[in-house]
């Protein structure tokens, strides 16, 4: 931190011992006499409640699952089921001490924690609140079809927020999110509840990301993360508690914000994951609780509580809120309890015996605490049978009309499947507010970058002399100057990634930004692919806007999930409820071999739900930048590092200083021609111009050029015109031949263009191996030689030259290289 | 005796940069190691160290010029 944390020898090297303290486990002594006294009986006989709807809940969900009927109404549900029955407690002793404005995540077994928080949220809003919230956005989907037939707003949001929740369990239109989340994704943002997740640990990151954004943005509601025992061996939740933790946070000046992150990893410890057991089978650590140890000198404040009793659930939360607004979260606890149900309806509990469910259901926590509410003359046996069965009549109506294909038809997919690609993006911009000063350090002028920006010709050749990289705008510049602008004029914008402060990001993008930006607002990640992607998630989904980097392309493995299940996922499966304004800043290396130089450009491509933008001149790298900073959709802005020195000769204006946008999908013309075309991907441009002069200068050959600028979307009007007219096409990439996003453009312009080709297309692309060194890249990736290759494949001849390259696919299939 | 004080290889990709500061003058006495001066790159600002021991005799860019991989920049009058 700008050489700000001294690494002193004398003190590194000294000898001592690292002290780890204690943990406390099952701390929590009260009486249910004393949390009575603290709580009141309302509050407890409302716990009651919830976790009787939360059983009968997940009883329903097993009769369906089990028997194809409820309460004598048949009924076939195709999902999945992970249900929570024994784990009660641990949800409604969580939800009995959150605000309806703080924030949950569930887990993989998430129904009871979404009952829990949803029923309190009811319970605590106003009258007023509450009837804007099933009023919303959100709600309008469900309200339209389902009238509650209740009179008080409470009833009648218990009835939506039942049906909702059931619906969308079902996968009926009128679920939270359209059926489009379904058992293991339904959530709820009105009442705060966040995404849970299919994906074991998932949901750590985007909560750690949802802290973040509480953070930056001052707020103070804290975020709850709940993740199963078992997620504590995925490497994203463990990089989900480090970021959360960062040295930094502690260290900041700001006082609203200083401190970690404010989350709790709350794991719902149920002792197996499917079948597995963390302790003493699949972990070493014996207590889950012990990993707190190994982030920070508070050990997270790491407690194992009973999950089986909502009061030492309650009293934990309590005290880690308490934590959070001291500054000193997050926090950690390790909620101890089990389920009777197997992990899903078709589960045989081949891994553990009758004997210990059984003694499990001795501790059974609607028991215990229904024993205490009888032993204490809260209510009697009478009142808890009419509670049961008013809960029974509740559920079943929210079912019954929840299998009413009238009232809950399903989205009309048979006839119009494109429903769900039009939600997949929503093409919405949130335009950068010249008027609007965020906060910064300094004034911009101030700083010896921009200084030195403003003092460079905005076009790369003046008098047929190219200029160098320090007196002419580059590709490098041409990238940082929209992010300056939105960085002084969005204050909801956060940048980060490995090395983005001081050095400016690996290759110098963000210089000066350090100077400007406040450390909230642009900072050092971890080493943490996973929690950099997952947690811009997190943060985009909460309201704000994250420009992230991955510092290779090679790294995309690390947040594969992030990337491909959380990040390009999320708004389809929010139903369209939630936008994801995420720029994913990756860069493709050279010269560093087979792990730091590989285009995986078409590979972000495959994946659906992500828009992919591969400028290749400085030009188009300032206006693609701004309109992914502009973007409500997520974007991944691929950068090849070969072009980062690059002065602006493709466009004759140069590079305007003003802010411009270029609009994301649509290709363009670089170089007129009639004889062939060649389209580019990505850095390719150069070589294909390089090319093309040669074919002009040795043959009089006239090509025309066309780079994709956009892989998604990508609007292919321009080239098919263009191969009406030259009739032959090249296409070329640095991605490797299997699986090439060209392969699809191909196949659209011999649909498009069948009669107009005179011969089949060509394709130069990387082989199906690995990037050999620097001294042999050009071995590798397409050449202009290549590409010249390509050209004669056309049918074009060109007198004089020797065909270089031949490639035997038929082979190349054979041997699967 | 008289030696030159050269560029580094910086290892931007056309080694493209800017000497653009000089923190010493003609006459001055530098040792290994001290701070002469500062390079200006597109990714980064480096401060650029003497190499040698000795009398600064020519300065041989002048600030703000470009300047190469392993270009002379400094003569220095080597004590014996």
């Amino acid at each position: 931190m700008v050489k700000a944390l001294a690494v002193d020898p004398t003190e590194v090297r000294k000898r001592k011992t690292i002290d780890l303290g204690q943990i406390p486990v099952n701390a929590f002594s009260k009486s249910f006499n004393e949390s009575l006294t603290d709580l009141g009986n309302e509050k407890i006989i409302f716990s009651f409640k919830t976790m009787l709807i939360i059983r009968e809940f997940e009883l329903m969900l097993e009769e369906i699952k089990k028997q194809g009927k409820y309460q004598e109404v048949a009924f076939k549900y195709a999902g999945p089921a992970h249900l929570s029955i024994g784990q009660e407690a641990s949800a409604v002793g969580q939800a009995l001490a959150l605000d309806s404005a703080d924030i949950i995540l569930g887990s993989h077994r998430s129904h009871g924690e979404t009952l829990a928080k949803g029923l309190f949220a009811i319970e605590k809003l106003s009258e007023q609140e509450l009837s804007t919230k099933i009023n919303s956005i959100e709600t309008k989907h469900i309200v339209e079809k389902f009238k509650s037939t209740k009179t008080s707003i409470k009833d009648q949001a218990i009835d939506i927020f039942l049906f909702g929740l059931i619906s969308e369990i079902f996968g009926k239109q009128t679920g939270f999110n359209k059926g489009l989340g379904g058992s293991m994704h339904a959530f709820f943002t009105p009442f705060g509840i966040y995404p849970n997740n299919a994906i074991v640990g998932g949901s750590a990151p985007i909560a750690t990301g949802i802290a973040l954004y509480n953070r930056v943005q001052r707020k103070d509601n804290i975020v709850i993360a709940n993740i199963g025992d078992a997620s504590s061996a995925c490497g994203p939740v463990w990089e989900s508690m480090n970021f959360a933790a960062m040295g930094q946070f502690k260290n900041d000046k700001d006082k609203k914000i200083k401190g970690g992150l404010p989350i709790i990893y709350f794991f719902v410890n149920n002792f197996y994951g499917m079948g597995g057991q963390p302790i003493g089978e699949t972990m070493g650590y014996e207590n889950l609780a012990r990993v707190g140890a190994g982030i920070n000198p508070d050990k997270l404040h790491a407690e194992v509580i009973d999950g089986n009793n909502i009061f030492a659930v309650h009293d934990a939360i309590n005290r880690a809120k308490e934590i959070i607004a001291s500054g000193k979260g997050p926090v950690l606890l390790d909620c101890q309890t089990y389920r009777f149900s197997g992990h899903s309806p078709s589960d045989a509990s081949s891994y553990r015996t009758k004997e210990e469910i059984d003694a499990w259901k001795d501790v059974d926590p609607i028991h215990i605490l229904e024993n205490n509410i009888l032993e204490n003359k809260l209510m009697n046996i009478s009142e808890i049978e009419k509670m049961q069965k008013d809960i029974k009549a509740l559920t079943f109506n929210a079912f019954k009309n929840a299998i009413d294909d009238e009232i809950a038809p399903r989205l009309p997919l048979h006839t119009n499947p494109e429903i769900v690609g039009e939600l997949t993006f929503n093409n919405t911009t949130k335009e950068i507010d010249f008027n609007f000063e965020a906060e910064t350090l300094t004034d911009p002028s101030q700083i010896q970058r921009i200084q030195s920006l403003s003092n460079k010709s905005r076009l790369g050749k003046v008098q047929d002399e190219l200029l160098s990289g320090t007196k002419a705008i580059t590709f490098r510049d041409a990238i940082f100057e929209p992010i300056l602008e939105h960085a002084i004029h969005d204050d909801s914008l956060v940048i980060y990634g490995e090395e983005n402060r001081d050095w400016g990001g690996a290759f110098g993008v963000y210089r000066g930004l350090t100077e400007l930006l406040p450390n909230h607002r642009l900072f050092n990640s971890p080493i943490a692919e996973a929690a950099i992607v997952g947690t811009a998630v997190g943060y985009a989904m909460a309201g704000g806007r994250a420009l992230v980097e991955l510092m290779y392309a090679d790294f995309i493995g690390r947040a594969g999930d992030e990337i491909f299940n959380q990040l390009a996922k999320w708004q389809a499966m929010s139903g369209g409820i939630l936008k994801l304004p995420v720029t994913l800043r990756i860069s493709v290396g050279s010269k560093y071999g087979a792990q730091h130089s590989q285009d995986w450009s078409s590979l972000l491509t495959h994946i659906p739900g992500l828009k992919v933008i591969y400028p290749a001149t400085a030009y188009d790298a300032k206006g693609l930048m701004a309109s992914a900073l502009e973007s409500n959709d997520p974007v991944v802005f691929v950068e090849n590092q070969r072009l980062y020195d690059n002065v602006e000769t493709i466009n004759s204006l140069g590079i305007p200083r003003d802010y411009y946008k270029i609009e994301i999908g649509k290709p363009a013309l670089v170089l007129e021609g009639k004889d062939i075309t060649i389209f580019s991907v990505g850095a390719c441009l150069n070589r294909a111009l390089a090319a093309a002069e040669i074919l002009k200068s040795k043959w009089n050959i006239s090509a025309e050029i066309i780079d994709a600028r956009s892989l998604v979307p990508f609007d292919p009007d321009l080239l098919i015109k263009s191969v009406a007219k030259t009739k032959k096409l090249v296409c070329i990439s640095d991605a490797c031949e299997r699986g090439n996003w060209l392969h699809g453009v191909i196949n659209l312009i011999y649909e498009k263009n069948g009669n107009d080709l005179k011969t089949k297309i060509s394709s130069v692309m990387a082989p199906n191996w690995i990037t050999p060194a620097a001294e042999q890249e050009w071995n590798y990736f397409p050449s202009v030689e290549n590409i010249l290759d390509a050209v004669m494949d056309q049918g074009i001849k060109l007198v004089g030259r020797e065909h270089s390259s031949t490639v035997d696919v038929v082979k190349n299939f054979k041997n699967g290289i | 005796m008289e030696e030159q004080i050269s560029t580094p290889i910086i290892g931007s990709e056309d080694g493209q940069a800017v000497l653009s500061t000089w923190s010493i003058s003609v006459g001055d006495k530098i040792s290994v190691g001290q701070i002469i001066g500062s390079i200006e790159t597109n990714k980064a600002v480096l401060e650029l160290e003497s190499t040698k021991n000795g009398i600064v005799k020519e300065l041989l860019v002048a600030a703000g010029s470009e300047i190469a991989d392993l270009q002379p920049l400094v003569t220095v009058s080597i004590e014996s």
